[in-house]
């Protein structure tokens, strides 16, 4: 037994040393290469911003060796775009990533490891490849997984504005909310139509995730074109629904008939006495502030919270505050608007 | 008692510490197998693209974060400032300050420029007495609670009723999060829908590597030899077990020190224990048990990113009350949920977890100092045969020694966040020591802690003796 163990722990430990020398000297080469490729970075990175920036006509050379060049034209561009995230004039980013990058991407997504076509897809669009549509749309048809880079791979097609991206969506049940907002927010205004309209004309065709998200949406866009559309849904026999569209009513602070609202402030479910709470609030509603006081005493902690924070956002909210600290009835509200009073509410929290 | 059955009884327990060495070692490389696949197709990914959507996104969940401190005038202000700087849409921090003694709260105010608000806090866990409440006139998302006296968990629970986010995340009043640590924390929870109901993030102990205004600028290694086999013990904790075990939707610890808890979930569930010092571990498993109640699909998962950076106990008296404390509060939870052990209802938690926290984790002290027993026993004495002391002493160091250096060289492989190749050899060298000073101190004292649970004396807040991680005072 002993020289069995005695072999095992002395085969062990040789594995042990042999992995040992190998991540040290691939370490002294990945440092060795990374001081490398920042030196290269300094010297490309100021000629590259300016050719970006259109300072400049002339493309800046690149080093000889073609193993760096993929490298650094990606931590380049990425570089770029990150910085200069607003007013960025995307046709150079796009025309170099295409010059240099595309054959690497093309054979990224063909034969690249999982991390590595995650990697190229968020680039893909970072620098808006448009060019290689064909090919992420020809990839993303042989994913079957929904993971990350199922997810990225919409994304990037949404950004492409690629409209074979909506049915795709409206095939898949398990989609997330998230996604579908994601795609929202990418897509121009006639795909956004294209998906209300199907979700007014179909909804039963619709997965209810698609549906919420769309709701959503349009309260987070915050375009009036789509009140219309919200307060349709304020009607939906969902209840799901229905709270997404009084959230965006909330954010899109706007309401064209307010006696639509009445409905919610007695509403059963509290999340909706909630909604139109915090409505009332964002749009100084005087004729709900009767509903407000009710609400302040209300037998949910949130419906109360919402309520003296609604009250706040009136031009003479400290009074109305105070009287209700003074005078309600319940000790819960007098106790919320006592803190109201002295909390700052509705800045940067 | 004759000597022929004393030395017939120390060979039994001589062959059980050899069976029992043999299999935590076999159900490691399990663990490690199962979560190989996943760090190697993770090797290699821009994690910082991954969340550039989501620093962004109307749809990242708020989060309130809780720091409770107890004496903790030290670090608090560059926790808070850490959180504060922390790269999320939507958060707010809540410094709950437990009846400190020294000038925690006074640091607090006077650094973030505080004015005492009046408070109507829900009541979702009764608590000690909230005594007042401010908020910061500078970062108005900074509260500061100031409490009577209850422990961790019964400040923590303070913060929940406070809190007024979906989610919250728990963090130790010594630790420092990366920038984007809350971000990279919460990516599966948004990711999934809300189907994971709880994260937790690799945690690294920071002593060593510069800080400056809660900011980890440059990693490093520290000079202690105590401290550096506390790294490689991090490593080693949770790179083979952990990862595995969230796999399999099985981990039953979320780092105290840092983890995101989905709000309704844990009230569900009645909040943390006050009447423990694992209340981390034990709240997990109370999650773990609701969830298996309802037959619910949420579940609870592990980042491997490091994202928490801790400071460790830099002298021996600390770093023993810490041990002690946490071996007292692993067996608190084991005993509490003794009933689910092995309970078929509770399925891989009932069937695999809790059995493993209790043979690998808790009991591992018994059977490695009887381990040492037995080769002293055999060196010194000549009371066992020479063929088991030598068995027992090559397993012995296999067990601490060369599980802890294979946790270096994965570190190295995944993450290749040592700063050189020498800090990678130092690690190494170090961990191989492991078995001849550093593990026998720990198993006397894990040791310690199970008689302090069998004695049922009463813990409250670790003295760590803290210095401060960052260098801005």
């Amino acid at each position: 037994m002993v020289s069995f163990v005695l072999f095992t722990v002395t085969i062990l430990f040789i594995v042990q040393l042999c992995l040992l020398s190998a991540l040290v000297i691939s370490k002294i080469q990945s440092l060795k290469e990374e001081r490398l490729l920042s030196t290269y970075m300094e010297t490309y990175e100021e000629p590259f911003f300016t050719y970006l920036e259109r300072k400049t006509e002339e493309f800046p050379d690149l080093p000889s060796d073609i193993r760096y060049r993929v490298l650094i034209v990606e931590r380049v561009l990425n570089r770029f775009v990150d910085q200069k995230q607003v007013d960025i004039e995307y046709t150079r980013v796009r025309e170099t990533a295409q010059k240099y990058l595309a054959h690497a991407y093309r054979l990224f997504l063909k034969n690249g490891s999982w991390a590595q076509r995650v990697n190229t897809l968020y680039y893909i669009e970072d620098f808006d490849m448009v060019d290689l549509k064909l090919d992420v749309w020809q990839y993303f048809n042989r994913l079957s997984v929904l993971d990350e880079e199922y997810r990225q791979a919409v994304r990037v097609l949404a950004t492409f504005q690629d409209e074979r991206v909506i049915r795709s969506i409206l095939n898949t049940e398990t989609i997330s909310q998230r996604l579908v907002k994601q795609v929202l927010r990418r897509f121009k205004e006639d795909l956004t139509q294209q998906m209300m309209k199907v979700i007014e004309d179909e909804p039963g065709r619709v997965p209810r995730q698609v549906h919420l998200a769309v709701v959503s949406f349009c309260g987070e866009k915050g375009s009036l074109d789509h009140l219309p559309f919200v307060e349709r849904m304020l009607q939906f026999p969902s209840k799901e629904i229905r709270l997404k569209a009084l959230r965006s009513l909330m954010e899109l602070k706007a309401c064209t008939h307010t006696e639509q609202l009445d409905p919610f402030y007695i509403s059963e479910v509290w999340e909706e006495r909630m909604y139109a709470a915090k409505i009332a609030g964002s749009l100084k509603l005087e004729s709900a502030q009767g509903a407000l006081l009710i609400l302040a005493g209300d037998s949910h902690w949130w419906v109360r919270y919402a309520a003296c924070e609604a009250m706040k956002k009136f031009p003479d909210g400290e009074r109305l505050l105070d009287y209700t600290y003074h005078h309600h009835e319940d000790r819960f509200a007098r106790s919320m608007a006592r803190q109201h009073l002295t909390v700052k509410v509705g800045e940067s929290i | 008692m004759s000597v022929d059955l004393f030395y017939r009884m120390l060979e039994i327990i001589g062959y059980l510490v050899i069976i029992y060495m043999v299999v935590v070692a076999i159900v490691y490389l399990w663990l490690f197998l199962i979560a190989s696949p996943h760090i190697r197709k993770e090797r290699g990914l821009h994690r910082e693209e991954l969340i550039e959507d989501t620093a962004i996104n109307t749809d990242t969940f708020p989060v309130s974060i809780l720091v409770p401190a107890y004496n903790e005038e030290v670090g608090v202000v560059s926790t808070a400032r850490s959180m504060l700087a922390l790269n999320y849409p939507q958060s707010e921090v809540i410094v709950i300050d437990d009846g400190s003694k020294d000038k925690t709260a006074e640091k607090m105010i006077d650094t973030f420029a505080m004015e005492r608000m009046e408070l109507a806090v829900r009541r979702h866990f009764k608590t000690q007495d909230i005594l007042e409440g401010y908020q910061s006139t500078t970062h108005p998302n900074l509260y500061l609670l100031r409490k009577e006296n209850g422990g961790k968990a019964d400040a923590l629970n303070a913060g929940i009723n406070f809190s007024k986010y979906p989610y919250f995340a728990a963090i130790d009043g010594d630790s420092i999060l990366d920038r984007d640590a809350l971000l990279k924390t919460m990516k599966p929870i948004i990711d999934s829908n809300g189907t994971v109901t709880a994260t937790g993030g690799t945690v690294r102990i920071a002593n060593g590597s510069k800080i400056t205004k809660g900011v980890v600028e440059r990693i490093g290694l520290p000079k202690q030899p105590m401290l550096l086999m506390q790294i490689v013990e991090y490593f080693r904790a949770f790179l083979i077990g952990r990862l595995g075990l969230s796999k399999l939707n099985i981990l039953l610890i979320i780092s105290g020190a840092f983890g995101v808890f989905e709000k309704e979930r844990v009230i569900k569930a009645g909040g943390y224990d006050s009447n423990t010092v694992g209340e981390d571990m034990e709240l997990i498993v109370r999650i773990h048990r609701s969830l298996k109640d309802e037959k619910s699909r949420q579940r609870i998962e592990y980042i491997q990113d490091p994202v928490c950076w801790t400071e460790a106990p830099s002298t021996f008296s600390s770093l023993r009350a810490q041990r002690k404390r946490w071996q007292k509060g692993l067996a608190e939870t084991l005993w509490k949920h003794k009933k689910m052990m092995l309970h078929p209802r509770y399925k891989g938690i009932g069937m695999f977890s809790l059995p493993y926290y209790l043979f690998v984790e808790l009991l591992s002290a018994i059977f490695e100092i009887l381990g040492y027993v037995i080769i002293i026993s055999g060196v010194f004495f000549s009371f066992v045969s020479t063929e088991i002391t030598i068995v027992v002493g090559l397993l012995t160091v296999c067990y601490g020694s060369m599980i802890s250096s294979l946790a270096v060289l994965l570190e190295e492989w995944t993450y290749h966040k040592n700063p050189d190749p020498k800090s990678v050899i130092l690690l190494y060298l170090w961990a191989l020591s492991e078995s001849f000073w550093y593990r026998p101190l720990l198993v006397w004292w894990r040791c310690e802690g199970l008689f302090l649970f069998l004695s049922k004396r009463k813990s409250s807040w670790g003295n760590m003796n803290r210095k401060g991680l960052s260098q801005d005072f």
